[in-house]
Protein backbone atom coordinates (compact mmCIF):
# COMPACT_ATOMS: atom_id res chain seq x y z
CA UNK A 1 0.00 0.00 0.00
CA UNK A 2 1.22 3.81 -0.76
CA UNK A 3 0.58 6.44 1.33
CA UNK A 4 2.38 8.99 2.26
CA UNK A 5 4.29 10.04 5.62
CA UNK A 6 3.55 13.10 7.52
CA UNK A 7 5.03 15.29 9.96
CA UNK A 8 3.43 17.61 13.04
CA UNK A 9 0.92 20.20 11.40
CA UNK A 10 0.97 18.36 7.67
CA UNK A 11 -2.65 17.32 8.25
CA UNK A 12 -3.96 20.83 9.72
CA UNK A 13 -2.42 22.43 7.03
CA UNK A 14 -4.07 20.32 4.50
CA UNK A 15 -7.10 20.50 6.97
CA UNK A 16 -6.73 24.44 6.70
CA UNK A 17 -6.25 24.75 2.97
CA UNK A 18 -9.90 22.95 2.43
CA UNK A 19 -11.51 25.47 4.71
CA UNK A 20 -10.15 28.34 3.77
CA UNK A 21 -12.02 27.60 0.43
CA UNK A 22 -15.54 27.90 2.01
CA UNK A 23 -16.95 25.04 0.62
CA UNK A 24 -15.85 22.52 3.51
CA UNK A 25 -16.45 21.44 7.51
CA UNK A 26 -13.89 19.81 9.29
CA UNK A 27 -15.47 17.30 12.09
CA UNK A 28 -12.80 16.40 14.70
CA UNK A 29 -11.90 16.74 17.79
CA UNK A 30 -10.70 20.66 20.12
CA UNK A 31 -8.49 20.32 22.46
CA UNK A 32 -8.83 23.02 24.78
CA UNK A 33 -6.10 22.09 27.74
CA UNK A 34 -7.35 19.28 29.20
CA UNK A 35 -10.37 19.19 27.98
CA UNK A 36 -10.87 17.12 24.54
CA UNK A 37 -14.70 16.96 22.33
CA UNK A 38 -16.25 17.11 19.24
CA UNK A 39 -16.31 20.35 16.86
CA UNK A 40 -17.16 20.93 13.63
CA UNK A 41 -14.75 23.53 12.48
CA UNK A 42 -15.84 26.34 9.65
CA UNK A 43 -13.32 29.04 8.15
CA UNK A 44 -10.49 27.75 10.30
CA UNK A 45 -8.78 25.30 12.19
CA UNK A 46 -8.21 26.13 15.98
CA UNK A 47 -6.86 23.59 18.39
CA UNK A 48 -7.29 20.44 16.91
CA UNK A 49 -7.09 17.55 17.79
CA UNK A 50 -6.42 14.47 15.09
CA UNK A 51 -6.64 11.63 18.57
CA UNK A 52 -8.77 11.51 21.13
CA UNK A 53 -8.39 9.36 24.36
CA UNK A 54 -11.32 10.19 26.16
CA UNK A 55 -14.64 8.74 24.96
CA UNK A 56 -17.69 10.65 26.11
CA UNK A 57 -20.49 9.44 23.15
CA UNK A 58 -20.05 8.59 19.35
CA UNK A 59 -19.16 11.56 16.74
CA UNK A 60 -21.34 9.84 14.31
CA UNK A 61 -24.95 10.24 16.01
CA UNK A 62 -24.71 13.89 14.85
CA UNK A 63 -24.34 12.33 11.28
CA UNK A 64 -27.63 10.89 11.24
CA UNK A 65 -30.31 12.15 9.01
CA UNK A 66 -27.69 14.01 6.87
CA UNK A 67 -29.38 13.75 3.64
CA UNK A 68 -27.30 16.82 1.46
CA UNK A 69 -26.03 16.05 -1.22
CA UNK A 70 -24.26 19.38 -1.29
CA UNK A 71 -22.80 18.74 2.12
CA UNK A 72 -18.53 18.76 1.75
CA UNK A 73 -17.44 17.78 5.26
CA UNK A 74 -14.37 15.89 6.28
CA UNK A 75 -14.68 13.66 9.13
CA UNK A 76 -11.02 13.41 11.53
CA UNK A 77 -12.81 11.19 13.66
CA UNK A 78 -11.75 7.69 15.49
CA UNK A 79 -12.17 3.83 13.69
CA UNK A 80 -15.67 3.29 15.31
CA UNK A 81 -16.91 6.00 14.68
CA UNK A 82 -16.06 6.02 11.20
CA UNK A 83 -17.31 2.20 11.29
CA UNK A 84 -20.71 3.59 12.36
CA UNK A 85 -20.77 6.52 9.48
CA UNK A 86 -20.22 3.26 6.92
CA UNK A 87 -23.39 1.94 8.69
CA UNK A 88 -25.33 5.10 8.66
CA UNK A 89 -24.44 5.04 4.40
CA UNK A 90 -25.61 1.71 4.33
CA UNK A 91 -28.83 2.33 6.12
CA UNK A 92 -29.24 5.77 3.75
CA UNK A 93 -28.87 7.77 6.93
CA UNK A 94 -26.27 9.68 5.61
CA UNK A 95 -25.82 11.02 1.46
CA UNK A 96 -21.91 10.25 0.89
CA UNK A 97 -21.31 11.92 -2.03
CA UNK A 98 -19.32 14.84 -0.82
CA UNK A 99 -18.43 13.16 2.96
CA UNK A 100 -14.32 12.28 3.32
CA UNK A 101 -14.57 9.89 6.02
CA UNK A 102 -11.04 9.90 7.50
CA UNK A 103 -9.90 7.15 10.04
CA UNK A 104 -7.24 7.85 12.78
CA UNK A 105 -5.10 5.29 14.29
CA UNK A 106 -6.47 4.81 18.02
CA UNK A 107 -5.05 2.77 20.52
CA UNK A 108 -7.90 3.02 23.02
CA UNK A 109 -9.86 5.66 24.89
CA UNK A 110 -10.94 6.09 28.94
CA UNK A 111 -14.11 7.09 29.81
CA UNK A 112 -15.57 10.33 30.03
CA UNK A 113 -16.41 9.72 33.90
CA UNK A 114 -13.40 9.36 34.89
CA UNK A 115 -10.75 12.08 35.73
CA UNK A 116 -7.87 10.41 35.09
CA UNK A 117 -6.85 12.05 32.07
CA UNK A 118 -4.25 9.89 30.05
CA UNK A 119 -1.26 11.64 29.11
CA UNK A 120 0.85 11.44 25.39
CA UNK A 121 2.79 8.72 26.90
CA UNK A 122 0.37 6.06 28.07
CA UNK A 123 -1.14 5.86 24.60
CA UNK A 124 0.73 3.22 23.09
CA UNK A 125 -0.19 1.24 26.00
CA UNK A 126 -3.66 2.16 27.15
CA UNK A 127 -5.51 -0.41 24.48
CA UNK A 128 -3.76 -3.24 26.28
CA UNK A 129 -4.57 -2.06 29.62
CA UNK A 130 -7.90 -3.21 30.46
CA UNK A 131 -8.03 -1.61 33.96
CA UNK A 132 -7.88 1.77 32.56
CA UNK A 133 -9.30 1.61 28.82
CA UNK A 134 -13.24 1.07 28.59
CA UNK A 135 -14.69 -2.26 28.35
CA UNK A 136 -15.39 -1.63 24.56
CA UNK A 137 -11.46 -0.61 23.94
CA UNK A 138 -9.95 -3.34 25.86
CA UNK A 139 -12.16 -5.54 23.58
CA UNK A 140 -12.01 -3.23 20.35
CA UNK A 141 -12.14 -5.50 17.23
CA UNK A 142 -10.81 -2.12 14.63
CA UNK A 143 -8.01 0.24 16.51
CA UNK A 144 -6.99 0.57 13.27
CA UNK A 145 -7.68 3.61 10.78
CA UNK A 146 -8.30 1.14 8.28
CA UNK A 147 -12.03 1.82 7.62
CA UNK A 148 -13.69 5.00 5.23
CA UNK A 149 -11.87 7.10 2.73
CA UNK A 150 -8.56 7.11 3.98
CA UNK A 151 -6.76 6.64 7.44
CA UNK A 152 -4.12 8.17 9.51
CA UNK A 153 -1.79 5.71 11.19
CA UNK A 154 1.04 5.15 13.20
CA UNK A 155 4.10 2.82 12.74
CA UNK A 156 5.74 1.35 15.21
CA UNK A 157 8.60 3.90 15.01
CA UNK A 158 5.81 7.00 15.75
CA UNK A 159 5.68 7.98 12.27
CA UNK A 160 2.69 8.99 10.59
CA UNK A 161 0.94 7.87 7.01
CA UNK A 162 -1.48 8.54 5.42
CA UNK A 163 -2.99 6.17 3.46
CA UNK A 164 -5.94 6.28 0.62
CA UNK A 165 -8.52 3.50 0.87
CA UNK A 166 -11.18 5.26 -1.94
CA UNK A 167 -11.23 7.96 -4.43
CA UNK A 168 -11.73 10.29 -2.31
CA UNK A 169 -9.37 9.48 -0.13
CA UNK A 170 -6.83 9.89 -2.97
CA UNK A 171 -8.45 14.14 -3.13
CA UNK A 172 -7.44 14.41 0.61
CA UNK A 173 -4.13 12.73 0.37
CA UNK A 174 -3.31 14.94 -2.71
CA UNK A 175 -3.80 17.97 -0.14
CA UNK A 176 -0.98 16.54 1.94
CA UNK A 177 2.49 17.67 0.65
CA UNK A 178 5.53 15.31 0.19
CA UNK A 179 6.20 12.04 -2.06
CA UNK A 180 3.89 8.62 -2.44
CA UNK A 181 6.18 5.97 -0.57
CA UNK A 182 5.46 2.18 -0.13
CA UNK A 183 4.06 1.98 3.46
CA UNK A 184 6.58 0.09 6.16
CA UNK A 185 5.29 -3.24 7.06
CA UNK A 186 5.17 -2.93 11.07
CA UNK A 187 2.63 -0.57 12.30
CA UNK A 188 1.74 0.38 15.42
CA UNK A 189 -1.43 -1.48 15.84
CA UNK A 190 -1.65 -4.62 15.65
CA UNK A 191 -5.31 -6.43 14.15
CA UNK A 192 -7.35 -7.53 16.69
CA UNK A 193 -7.39 -11.32 17.54
CA UNK A 194 -10.99 -13.07 17.97
CA UNK A 195 -12.25 -14.01 20.94
CA UNK A 196 -14.34 -16.75 22.05
CA UNK A 197 -17.61 -16.55 21.54
CA UNK A 198 -20.13 -14.87 23.96
CA UNK A 199 -22.27 -16.87 26.24
CA UNK A 200 -23.83 -15.77 29.22
CA UNK A 201 -27.22 -16.86 31.34
CA UNK A 202 -30.60 -15.91 31.61
CA UNK A 203 -30.01 -15.19 35.66
CA UNK A 204 -27.05 -12.94 34.79
CA UNK A 205 -28.34 -10.97 32.16
CA UNK A 206 -31.47 -10.04 34.79
CA UNK A 207 -29.09 -9.36 37.94
CA UNK A 208 -27.04 -6.76 35.52
CA UNK A 209 -30.32 -5.39 33.81
CA UNK A 210 -32.20 -5.03 37.27
CA UNK A 211 -30.79 -1.78 37.78
CA UNK A 212 -32.49 -0.45 34.62
CA UNK A 213 -34.36 3.00 35.09
CA UNK A 214 -35.60 2.25 31.09
CA UNK A 215 -34.03 6.14 30.13
CA UNK A 216 -33.54 4.93 27.06
CA UNK A 217 -30.29 7.25 26.78
CA UNK A 218 -28.76 3.95 25.31
CA UNK A 219 -31.25 4.04 22.56
CA UNK A 220 -30.80 7.19 22.29
CA UNK A 221 -26.42 7.81 22.01
CA UNK A 222 -26.57 4.68 19.73
CA UNK A 223 -24.92 5.83 16.68
CA UNK A 224 -26.77 2.91 14.65
CA UNK A 225 -30.22 3.02 16.59
CA UNK A 226 -31.37 5.57 14.01
CA UNK A 227 -35.19 4.81 13.34
CA UNK A 228 -37.37 7.78 13.63
CA UNK A 229 -40.32 5.62 15.28
CA UNK A 230 -39.09 3.41 17.23
CA UNK A 231 -40.91 0.36 18.31
CA UNK A 232 -40.92 1.10 21.88
CA UNK A 233 -42.48 4.46 21.42
CA UNK A 234 -46.18 4.49 22.05
CA UNK A 235 -47.60 1.53 24.10
CA UNK A 236 -47.14 -1.72 21.74
CA UNK A 237 -44.11 -2.58 23.32
CA UNK A 238 -43.94 -0.58 26.46
CA UNK A 239 -47.49 0.11 27.69
CA UNK A 240 -48.08 2.99 29.81
CA UNK A 241 -51.06 5.13 31.38
CA UNK A 242 -54.37 3.22 30.30
CA UNK A 243 -52.61 0.75 27.94
CA UNK A 244 -50.39 -0.53 31.20
CA UNK A 245 -53.36 -0.87 33.76
CA UNK A 246 -55.57 -2.56 31.37
CA UNK A 247 -52.86 -5.28 30.68
CA UNK A 248 -52.09 -5.70 34.74
CA UNK A 249 -55.83 -6.23 35.15
CA UNK A 250 -55.74 -8.66 32.12
CA UNK A 251 -52.53 -10.61 33.21
CA UNK A 252 -51.24 -9.65 36.99
CA UNK A 253 -49.08 -7.70 38.87
CA UNK A 254 -46.18 -6.30 37.53
CA UNK A 255 -42.53 -4.67 38.26
CA UNK A 256 -41.90 -1.51 37.37
CA UNK A 257 -40.41 -0.18 35.57
CA UNK A 258 -41.91 -3.47 32.91
CA UNK A 259 -40.45 -4.71 30.04
CA UNK A 260 -36.69 -4.30 30.74
CA UNK A 261 -35.54 -7.77 29.41
CA UNK A 262 -37.78 -7.01 27.14
CA UNK A 263 -36.33 -3.54 25.79
CA UNK A 264 -32.64 -4.58 25.74
CA UNK A 265 -32.80 -7.82 24.27
CA UNK A 266 -35.27 -6.38 21.27
CA UNK A 267 -32.95 -3.65 20.70
CA UNK A 268 -29.67 -5.93 21.21
CA UNK A 269 -31.27 -7.87 18.08
CA UNK A 270 -32.29 -4.62 15.99
CA UNK A 271 -28.64 -3.13 16.38
CA UNK A 272 -26.84 -6.86 16.09
CA UNK A 273 -25.64 -6.30 12.34
CA UNK A 274 -24.58 -2.70 12.70
CA UNK A 275 -23.46 -2.22 16.10
CA UNK A 276 -19.50 -1.30 16.19
CA UNK A 277 -18.95 -2.20 19.77
CA UNK A 278 -18.22 1.77 20.43
CA UNK A 279 -19.58 1.62 23.87
CA UNK A 280 -21.83 4.80 23.32
CA UNK A 281 -25.13 3.00 24.94
CA UNK A 282 -22.68 1.97 28.59
CA UNK A 283 -21.27 5.94 28.47
CA UNK A 284 -24.73 6.97 28.47
CA UNK A 285 -26.16 4.79 31.39
CA UNK A 286 -26.78 6.51 34.27
CA UNK A 287 -26.72 3.26 36.16
CA UNK A 288 -23.34 1.94 34.74
CA UNK A 289 -24.97 -1.23 33.49
CA UNK A 290 -22.09 -3.60 31.32
CA UNK A 291 -24.30 -2.88 28.43
CA UNK A 292 -21.25 -2.90 26.23
CA UNK A 293 -20.47 -6.51 27.22
CA UNK A 294 -23.92 -7.88 25.87
CA UNK A 295 -24.49 -6.06 22.69
CA UNK A 296 -20.88 -6.36 21.82
CA UNK A 297 -20.59 -10.12 22.59
CA UNK A 298 -24.03 -10.75 21.08
CA UNK A 299 -23.43 -8.36 17.88
CA UNK A 300 -20.26 -9.90 16.81
CA UNK A 301 -21.86 -13.38 17.54
CA UNK A 302 -24.76 -12.31 15.41
CA UNK A 303 -22.18 -10.51 12.29
CA UNK A 304 -20.25 -14.02 12.81
CA UNK A 305 -22.81 -16.25 10.96
CA UNK A 306 -23.04 -14.03 8.20
CA UNK A 307 -18.88 -13.75 8.20
CA UNK A 308 -20.12 -9.49 8.66
CA UNK A 309 -18.16 -7.04 10.14
CA UNK A 310 -20.19 -3.80 10.66
CA UNK A 311 -18.53 -0.84 9.45
CA UNK A 312 -15.76 -2.61 7.39
CA UNK A 313 -16.48 -1.40 3.94
CA UNK A 314 -19.47 0.02 2.56
CA UNK A 315 -19.20 -2.49 -0.74
CA UNK A 316 -20.90 -5.12 2.08
CA UNK A 317 -24.28 -5.54 1.81
CA UNK A 318 -26.40 -5.68 5.52
CA UNK A 319 -26.36 -9.30 5.91
CA UNK A 320 -30.57 -8.85 6.62
CA UNK A 321 -31.62 -7.14 2.84
CA UNK A 322 -29.93 -9.74 1.43
CA UNK A 323 -29.67 -13.85 1.24
CA UNK A 324 -27.66 -16.43 -0.93
CA UNK A 325 -30.11 -19.34 -1.81
CA UNK A 326 -27.69 -22.07 -0.45
CA UNK A 327 -26.83 -21.00 2.87
CA UNK A 328 -27.81 -21.86 6.59
CA UNK A 329 -29.06 -25.82 6.16
CA UNK A 330 -29.18 -26.78 10.03
CA UNK A 331 -31.56 -23.37 10.74
CA UNK A 332 -34.89 -25.31 10.40
CA UNK A 333 -35.89 -27.63 13.16
CA UNK B 1 -50.88 -38.63 48.41
CA UNK B 2 -51.20 -35.12 46.48
CA UNK B 3 -51.91 -35.70 42.95
CA UNK B 4 -48.91 -33.91 40.43
CA UNK B 5 -50.42 -31.21 38.48
CA UNK B 6 -49.39 -30.86 34.71
CA UNK B 7 -48.65 -27.54 33.70
CA UNK B 8 -49.39 -27.06 29.98
CA UNK B 9 -47.28 -24.67 27.95
CA UNK B 10 -48.74 -22.22 25.79
CA UNK B 11 -47.10 -22.15 22.52
CA UNK B 12 -47.28 -18.96 20.09
CA UNK B 13 -46.60 -19.89 16.41
CA UNK B 14 -46.63 -17.60 14.02
CA UNK B 15 -47.46 -19.32 11.18
CA UNK B 16 -47.64 -18.05 7.17
CA UNK B 17 -51.33 -17.46 5.37
CA UNK B 18 -50.05 -19.16 2.25
CA UNK B 19 -48.67 -22.42 3.34
CA UNK B 20 -48.46 -23.19 7.26
CA UNK B 21 -51.76 -21.39 7.99
CA UNK B 22 -53.02 -23.28 5.08
CA UNK B 23 -51.29 -27.14 6.13
CA UNK B 24 -53.06 -26.02 9.96
CA UNK B 25 -56.91 -25.77 8.53
CA UNK B 26 -55.93 -28.70 5.97
CA UNK B 27 -55.88 -30.35 9.66
CA UNK B 28 -58.61 -29.72 10.92
CA UNK B 29 -60.57 -30.78 8.09
CA UNK B 30 -58.76 -33.57 8.42
CA UNK B 31 -59.36 -34.33 11.66
CA UNK B 32 -56.17 -34.39 12.95
CA UNK B 33 -55.77 -32.91 16.42
CA UNK B 34 -52.52 -30.83 18.05
CA UNK B 35 -51.97 -29.91 21.46
CA UNK B 36 -54.47 -26.80 22.70
CA UNK B 37 -51.69 -25.03 23.84
CA UNK B 38 -50.70 -23.94 20.57
CA UNK B 39 -51.97 -20.18 19.18
CA UNK B 40 -51.38 -19.48 15.98
CA UNK B 41 -50.79 -16.04 14.56
CA UNK B 42 -51.47 -15.75 11.12
CA UNK B 43 -49.00 -13.42 9.13
CA UNK B 44 -49.06 -12.52 5.86
CA UNK B 45 -45.47 -14.00 4.82
CA UNK B 46 -42.55 -15.68 7.53
CA UNK B 47 -41.07 -12.37 6.57
CA UNK B 48 -43.33 -10.43 8.27
CA UNK B 49 -41.78 -11.49 11.83
CA UNK B 50 -40.20 -9.15 13.23
CA UNK B 51 -37.92 -10.73 15.67
CA UNK B 52 -39.08 -8.12 17.91
CA UNK B 53 -42.44 -10.31 17.60
CA UNK B 54 -40.88 -13.47 19.03
CA UNK B 55 -39.38 -11.83 22.53
CA UNK B 56 -42.41 -10.70 23.23
CA UNK B 57 -44.53 -13.11 23.24
CA UNK B 58 -41.32 -15.01 25.49
CA UNK B 59 -41.75 -12.31 27.64
CA UNK B 60 -45.50 -11.89 27.49
CA UNK B 61 -45.57 -15.29 28.92
CA UNK B 62 -45.64 -17.89 26.25
CA UNK B 63 -42.87 -20.78 27.00
CA UNK B 64 -42.58 -21.31 23.00
CA UNK B 65 -42.28 -19.56 19.83
CA UNK B 66 -42.38 -21.00 16.15
CA UNK B 67 -41.56 -19.37 13.33
CA UNK B 68 -43.43 -20.91 10.20
CA UNK B 69 -43.29 -20.37 6.62
CA UNK B 70 -42.88 -22.01 2.81
CA UNK B 71 -40.09 -24.51 2.10
CA UNK B 72 -37.15 -22.51 0.74
CA UNK B 73 -37.50 -21.39 -2.82
CA UNK B 74 -41.79 -21.47 -2.33
CA UNK B 75 -42.43 -18.50 -1.17
CA UNK B 76 -45.44 -16.29 -2.46
CA UNK B 77 -43.43 -13.16 -2.51
CA UNK B 78 -40.90 -15.35 -4.28
CA UNK B 79 -38.00 -14.67 -1.98
CA UNK B 80 -39.32 -13.88 2.00
CA UNK B 81 -38.38 -16.52 3.75
CA UNK B 82 -34.72 -16.69 2.29
CA UNK B 83 -34.89 -13.28 4.76
CA UNK B 84 -37.14 -15.30 7.34
CA UNK B 85 -33.91 -17.92 7.55
CA UNK B 86 -31.47 -15.64 8.18
CA UNK B 87 -33.79 -13.19 10.34
CA UNK B 88 -34.66 -16.43 12.55
CA UNK B 89 -30.84 -17.86 12.58
CA UNK B 90 -29.45 -14.96 13.97
CA UNK B 91 -32.02 -14.66 16.19
CA UNK B 92 -31.32 -18.15 17.48
CA UNK B 93 -27.85 -17.68 17.47
CA UNK B 94 -29.25 -14.93 20.19
CA UNK B 95 -31.02 -16.80 22.23
CA UNK B 96 -28.45 -19.51 22.19
CA UNK B 97 -26.10 -16.76 23.81
CA UNK B 98 -28.76 -16.70 26.81
CA UNK B 99 -29.17 -20.20 27.00
CA UNK B 100 -32.63 -20.23 25.49
CA UNK B 101 -32.57 -21.55 22.38
CA UNK B 102 -34.85 -24.57 22.97
CA UNK B 103 -37.40 -21.94 23.05
CA UNK B 104 -37.27 -20.96 19.51
CA UNK B 105 -37.99 -22.97 16.37
CA UNK B 106 -38.58 -23.08 12.47
CA UNK B 107 -40.45 -24.86 10.40
CA UNK B 108 -40.71 -25.26 6.48
CA UNK B 109 -44.28 -26.80 6.34
CA UNK B 110 -46.13 -26.44 2.82
CA UNK B 111 -49.96 -25.68 2.34
CA UNK B 112 -50.38 -29.87 1.74
CA UNK B 113 -47.99 -31.25 4.61
CA UNK B 114 -50.68 -31.22 7.38
CA UNK B 115 -49.21 -34.31 8.55
CA UNK B 116 -46.37 -33.01 8.92
CA UNK B 117 -47.28 -29.81 10.51
CA UNK B 118 -49.09 -31.51 13.41
CA UNK B 119 -46.05 -33.80 13.91
CA UNK B 120 -43.88 -30.64 14.07
CA UNK B 121 -46.24 -28.65 16.21
CA UNK B 122 -46.75 -31.48 18.68
CA UNK B 123 -43.02 -32.67 19.17
CA UNK B 124 -42.20 -29.02 20.39
CA UNK B 125 -45.27 -28.96 22.47
CA UNK B 126 -44.10 -32.27 24.33
CA UNK B 127 -40.76 -31.27 24.43
CA UNK B 128 -41.10 -28.07 26.23
CA UNK B 129 -43.92 -29.65 28.38
CA UNK B 130 -41.59 -32.42 29.72
CA UNK B 131 -39.52 -29.61 30.30
CA UNK B 132 -41.70 -27.85 31.86
CA UNK B 133 -42.70 -30.24 34.19
CA UNK B 134 -39.00 -31.24 35.26
CA UNK B 135 -38.88 -34.98 33.21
Amino acid sequence: MVGKKITNGQIEGALGKLLSGGDYLVMGFEKDGTTIRHRVFKDALENMSVTNHIFALNGSLYLRRLFSKGAKIVLVLRPCEIRSYVELVKLSQVEPENIIAVSVDCSGTVSSKENDVPVDSDIDVLGQDSGRARFACANCRERRGVVGDAGIRRDASGQYWALPYTEKGGTFLSLIEGPEEELSAQMAIAPATDKPDFQVDMAEFRKDFSKCIMCMNCRDMCPVCYCVDCVFNGDDYLPKGDALFNKIFRSGSTEMPRGKELFHLIRMYHVSQTCVGCGACEEACPQGIPLTKYFKGISERLQGIFSYMSGRSAQEMLPFVTFNEDELKDAED
Amino acid sequence: MEEKIEKNPEIVGFACSFCTFKASEMAGSLRMKYPDGVKLVQVPCSSRVDPAFVIKAIFEGADGVFVAGCHPGDCHFIKGNYFTRRKIAALKEQFDAFGMKDKLRLFWVSAAEARRFVEKVTEMYNDIKDKKNGR
